[in-house]
């Protein structure tokens, strides 16, 4: 005991707010690390949030975002009073629905067979021949489909020229074909970069349940059912649901590039829409009024599939 | 030391988060007390043109006006440009002095202007002495468009303001809304007529697709394309315009007691919608004429890859867009006869200049904007250096008598310049290519250019197709147009009219525009009477009837005005 009465041994007690100034202390390094993100979260994301109020101002350049006058939801009685408006909800959820169903199990197969390969070189080839469509710009890759798909001088043109067809549908701008050529040339492009999280998963199943699945005689077969996938099963739900964040989210460039008179109506999304009215057309104030309306459904759609998932699993999988 | 390294390059990290953060930018077109003022220029960046700041016009401007001319580039395209303004107009970002070559739509200017976005140039054109340079060769453009220019200058809103400065251009060979060239040779070969009415050219096409003119012994002749740009080949305006007089523009046309009417309820609209129904279903016409815009594919048709076989039998677009220059292909080609309606059009007026609220010497930049409008001016901007190649030059003013490329036996006509090189088609340094004159006069066009010294066969039957075209459009303008009176000007609405109208003037557009691709394409019958039906219904719900009372009611406006 010392002088005051107290154990030296006895650690001291600190409180809360003392502990996390040690944390910080102890691991400065890793709290600097981390706020260079922090930064970049809150000035190019938080901050600009102040900006949503012109969604429900009529935004004038000269009076500026606190000076422009409210009108409340005079920008969302328009939009729902446009006629397309249902067009262009339904087509962008149903090109994110065809989006999810073909784009969300492939890269999930694809981990899974090179996963199984036992041949490295091969591996390793199947991998890096997958990622690089990823790095292929949207302008470009919009420009392969058009120059594959020419009716004239393209690559299923001269497949229909030695059939002996010279008459060549132009599908690069049909209306029945738009959502298969996005999606799956979207496909074809991400598939491989989408295998990395799998892959990754994937090395950190124990090769213990393997030798045990192994001495119980299952098949390799039987092993990416019962030892593979349900391990990362976990993985996989959490990028479902992150992925149906995104749901009411088309990216505006391709669909854009790929828009013609032909398919307008299959094509129209609402991200092309805000950006024609919205940002080509100079009135902010609307584009920011129903990209907000997105955001708010996307991040419903987050919160409704993590419910969904959590009751499916009996909570264990789930982002929340 | 690691340590410090690290924190070091965290701090360097986050710095650069705030790099391109910052506020607004220094003005640069003060006027200096002690240099030359300088003017800013926004312009889309054209790839034709090598260098704006070693540019023969940018330093012929500079010596003429005394300023410095800065630039600031936007992108090529218009919905691109368009995109950079609204976001710099939007985060209150300093613009340029003066936007050259944006072609942003009524609509959108006028609410620019009514935002302050740009000055109002009303004032300066209202001052005589200010505008004397501007307002005489304004009287010198075609005297048919002159009042409804005047009119469409100022602000639907009817406060007298004027926001642009506009670019007018009379050209010959661009009022032509559409030049369609047939393939001479295979009508030759196959012992065909020349076509002379739809009929004769749909049996035309079906010999092009199933005789094999271009002999390789494959059936892969496109017999008919064209492309969906304007100018560069309206083929659906041409082939709706068989049956009924229909400007794309205006969408109405005049009967003979004044009232206006709507080609796309027509019948005779659904019988061109049924032909070029059935072109399309035979495979005798591209549907890339409803979605393609390159000329580069067109060209590609008529003059094909080395040893290939000329695939095009009859195409529809500008001759510039269709032929590779210099390519003999062309000599195979002479110019379709028109039948049917020909589209009365109007010259190129374009509003696409602004002086911007940036813009802290106004008076200079109306200045520049004179000395941009000066005859001397019209020629530089579009030809380069005056002068003769030897004396390092592109053009020359042309004697007195010299023979123009458009003269003919029957029509002789003198030139007015002599071109010693296309500064028009080939990359360099001697113009701002896509910012055109302000003011270009029929008589400063290409069109009236000097026969070259050193002539070709192929640019001789380029002038000859040039002519050609020119001649049978005169005649059907003289022999099959409607009057004068019977055709309806471009209607501007005023601020009022487009409050409670404008919607469904643009709804109606579109279902126009989607139903014409639908039954072009056969998504929908136009042979099935219900599926017309449902259009017209459809035309109805979306308010059609107020799109014809407020175009009615800005019509007789426009003719009270125009008959005083």
């Amino acid at each position: 005991m010392n002088a005051n009465g107290m154990t030296l041994n006895q650690p001291v007690k600190l409180t809360r707010n003392q502990k996390f100034w040690l944390r910080v202390r102890r691991n400065w390094i890793l709290h600097l690390m981390m706020a260079l993100p922090m930064f970049y979260y809150v000035l190019f994301e938080a901050l600009p949030l102040y900006g949503l109020q012109i969604a429900f101002r009529d935004y004038s350049a000269a009076d500026g975002i606190f000076d422009s006058a409210w009108i409340g939801l005079k920008h969302y009685i328009e939009f729902f009073s446009d006629w397309e408006w249902k067009n262009i909800v339904s087509n962008t959820v149903a090109i994110s629905f065809y989006q999810i169903c073909a784009g969300f199990p492939i890269p999930i197969i694809l981990a899974l067979v090179i996963h199984i390969n036992q041949k490295k070189f091969l591996k390793k080839l199947t991998q890096n021949v997958a990622y690089i469509p990823h790095f292929i710009s949207v302008i470009v890759m919009v420009g392969m489909l058009n120059q594959i798909f020419h009716p004239q001088f393209g690559v299923l043109a001269a497949i229909y020229h030695e059939l002996g067809i010279y008459t060549v549908p132009d599908i690069r701008y049909m209306d029945t074909t738009f959502r298969h050529l996005y999606v799956w040339s979207g496909v074809w492009q991400n598939m491989g970069w989408s295998t990395i999280i799998y892959v990754a998963a994937l090395t950190g199943v124990s090769h213990e349940l393997h030798e045990a699945a192994k001495i119980d005689g299952a098949s390799r077969w039987k092993r990416v059912l019962s030892v593979d996938l349900p391990a990362i099963m976990p993985t996989i739900s959490i990028m479902l649901i992150m992925r149906f964040g995104s749901i009411m989210s088309v990216g505006y460039e391709k669909v854009y590039l790929m828009q013609k008179s032909t398919n307008i109506e299959v094509s129209e999304v609402i991200s092309t829409y805000v950006y024609k009215v919205g940002i080509a057309g100079g009135r902010q104030s609307f584009g920011t009024a129903i990209g907000l309306l997105n955001s708010a459904i996307n991040s419903a759609m987050v919160i409704l599939v993590n419910k969904i998932a959590g009751w499916l699993t009996d909570g264990e999988a789930g982002l929340f | 030391m690691k340590r410090i390294i690290a924190l070091l390059l965290c701090v360097v990290s986050v710095m650069s988060l705030f790099a391109a953060c910052g506020g607004k930018a220094e003005k640069t077109s003060n006027k200096g007390s002690d240099g030359p003022v300088t003017l800013t220029i926004g312009i889309p960046k054209s790839s034709m043109v090598s260098d704006y700041y070693n540019n023969y016009y940018t330093q012929w401007l500079e010596e003429k006006t005394g300023y410095k001319l800065e630039f600031q580039f936007f992108a090529t395209g218009a919905q691109d440009y368009k995109t950079q303004l609204s976001t710099m107009i939007a985060g209150n970002r300093t613009l340029p002095d003066i936007l050259l070559g944006f072609d942003l739509g009524t609509d959108l200017y006028e609410r620019y202007g009514r935002d302050g976005v740009f000055v109002d140039l009303a004032p300066y054109f209202n001052d005589e002495e200010a505008s004397a340079i501007w307002w005489e060769r304004f009287r010198l453009t075609d005297e048919y468009s002159q009042e409804n220019n005047w009119r469409r200058m100022q602000a639907a809103d009817g406060s007298g303001a004027i926001y642009a400065f506009p670019e007018l251009q009379d050209s010959m060979i661009d009022i032509m809304d559409y030049q369609v060239w047939i393939n001479q040779a295979w009508l030759d070969k196959l012992g065909l007529p020349m076509p002379t009415n739809p009929d004769e050219l749909y049996d035309v096409l079906v010999a092009f697709k199933t005789k094999d003119p271009n002999g390789n012994g494959l059936p892969d002749e496109i017999p008919l394309t064209g492309t969906s740009g304007a100018l560069s080949g309206q083929t659906m305006s041409w082939l709706i315009n068989m049956f009924i007089y229909w400007d794309r523009n205006i969408h109405f046309n005049v009967d003979e007691s004044g009232k206006l009417y709507s080609p796309y309820r027509a019948d005779e609209y659904r019988e061109a919608l049924k032909y070029v129904r059935k072109l399309i279903k035979e495979g005798l016409l591209a549907s890339q004429v409803l979605t393609s815009s390159s000329a580069n594919e067109m060209k590609q048709l008529v003059t094909p890859a080395e040893g290939g076989a000329q695939l095009a039998g009859v195409v529809c677009g500008h001759l510039t867009l269709c032929f590779v220059q210099d390519d003999p292909g062309i000599l195979n080609y002479e110019a379709l006869p028109m039948w049917g309606n020909c589209i009365f059009h109007e010259n190129t007026h374009n509003f696409t200049t602004f002086v911007t609220r940036d813009c802290q010497n106004v008076d200079a930049a109306w200045n520049l904007l004179m000395t941009m409008t000066t005859e001397e001016s019209a020629v530089i901007q579009r030809y380069g250096k005056q002068g003769t190649p030897e004396e390092g030059g592109t053009w020359t003013w042309a004697p007195e008598g010299t023979e123009s490329i458009m003269s003919t036996a029957e029509k002789p006509h003198s030139a007015q310049i002599r071109l010693y090189k296309d500064t028009w088609s080939t990359i360099g340094n001697d113009n701002w290519r896509n910012v055109e004159a302000t003011i270009l006069l029929n008589a400063e066009g290409e069109g009236n250019q000097a026969v070259p010294e050193e002539e070709t066969e192929v640019r001789q039957h380029k002038y000859d197709l040039f002519n050609q075209a020119l001649a049978n459009y005169n005649k059907q303008i003289a022999e099959h147009n409607p009057k004068d009176e019977l055709i309806c000007p471009l209607l501007v609405w005023s601020a009022e009219y487009k409050e409670e109208g404008k919607a469904a003037a643009d709804d109606c557009k579109t279902i126009v525009s989607r139903y014409r691709t639908d039954f072009c394409l056969g998504t929908k019958d136009i042979n099935d009477d219900k599926a017309w039906s449902e259009y017209l219904a459809e035309l109805d719900a979306k308010g059609f009837d107020m799109w014809l009372f407020y175009s009615q009611a800005t019509y007789d406006e426009t003719m009270a005005a125009k008959n005083g």
